[in-house]
């Protein structure tokens, strides 16, 4: 709940570019029930408005969604290993909102899982909302990019990142991610540039911790 | 032309990497792996943030100084909507002056 207003805007947004793009109203809910992923979804849309063919769309979108097997990891690694609910309920609905979100929860509670099914739940029902809302009365709303609503995604992710980022080495690491990410996009897609520079820049973290630790 | 079956591949693979990764951690990992996986959530949020601050809607001034008060809005322990809405209150605000 406490994301809504960041992802309300970005769902409503996706769903009138998928509709100008020629998404029919059923492909369009459909992507968000099934997909339920903001980044992905802009992918796809912006992907098949620019004529690129359906292969090269899946192949760059299911790139940029390989993260999740990582968010998957990170937090089965704070879970207890008998946690219920099972862990891959909660995963099915994991967002870049709800990992954040469970990982600020992990810092200072137990029952991990539960907290991470109801927060991709509650986020997963919104997202769906909006979406519909977006075919229904597209037309009829304030174009979200035009009054600037755009902005909160890159806000939504500066909110996460913050109470990360407590040590030198962690910003360090977040400021090695925004560079790599700014220079392998002047190459590659996004798509397939973040999940360099995210595994970049946790390696990076990774090589210097350890060279500490020596 | 139908979307259909694109989207269902996407969904499909979406599905195997966000409940696979779950399975996979479950085996014993190397330490400095475990290290890995700690810096991911930093790394991927840095990258999911930055580009659209230094090239989206409005102005750089209002992105960047947006960014800034939502990162100190949190900072101070205050809820992330608090945050949100002070990061788009100074993000209109410098557009407006701009």
């Amino acid at each position: 709940m406490p994301l809504w207003p960041g992802v309300v805007p970005f769902a409503v947004a996706i769903a009138v570019a998928a509709r100008a793009t020629g998404f029919s109203s059923v492909e369009t809910q459909l992507l968000s029930l099934t997909v339920f992923a903001g980044a992905a979804q802009a992918t796809i849309v912006s992907m098949t408005a620019s004529g690129a063919a359906a292969v090269s769309v899946a192949f760059t979108t299911i790139l940029l969604n390989l993260r999740h097997l990582l968010y998957g990891m990170v937090l089965r690694r704070l879970m207890d290993p008998h946690e219920r609910p099972r862990p891959e309920v909660g995963g099915a609905v994991l967002t870049d909102e709800g990992f954040g979100l469970t990982i600020q929860h992990a810092r200072e509670h137990r029952g991990i899982s539960a907290f991470m099914l109801g927060s991709g739940a509650s986020l997963y029902l919104i997202w769906n909302l909006a979406t519909l809302a977006g075919i229904l009365f597209g037309s009829a709303l304030p174009d979200p990019e035009k009054i600037g609503l755009a902005f909160l995604f890159p806000l939504t992710f500066i909110a996460l990142l913050r109470p990360l980022v407590e040590t030198r080495l962690a910003v360090g690491v977040a400021v090695f991610a925004a560079v790599l990410m700014l220079v392998l996009t002047q190459f590659l897609s996004g798509g397939v540039a973040l999940p360099l520079a995210s595994c970049g820049a946790a390696l990076f973290g990774t090589v210097v911790e350890t060279r500490a630790r020596r | 032309m139908s979307y259909l079956p694109m989207i269902f591949v996407i969904a499909a693979a979406t599905l195997a990497a966000r409940v696979g990764g779950f399975h996979l951690a479950r085996r014993s990992l190397p330490p400095t792996f475990d290290r890995f996986l700690a810096w991911v959530a930093v790394a991927a949020f840095a990258a999911l943030a930055v580009p659209d601050i230094v090239d989206g809607p409005g102005t750089v001034p209002g992105r960047v100084l947006g960014a800034i008060a939502a990162a100190v809005v949190v900072g101070r322990s205050l809820p992330y909507w608090a945050a949100l809405l002070s990061g788009m209150v100074v993000f209109w605000a410098i557009g407006a002056v701009a």
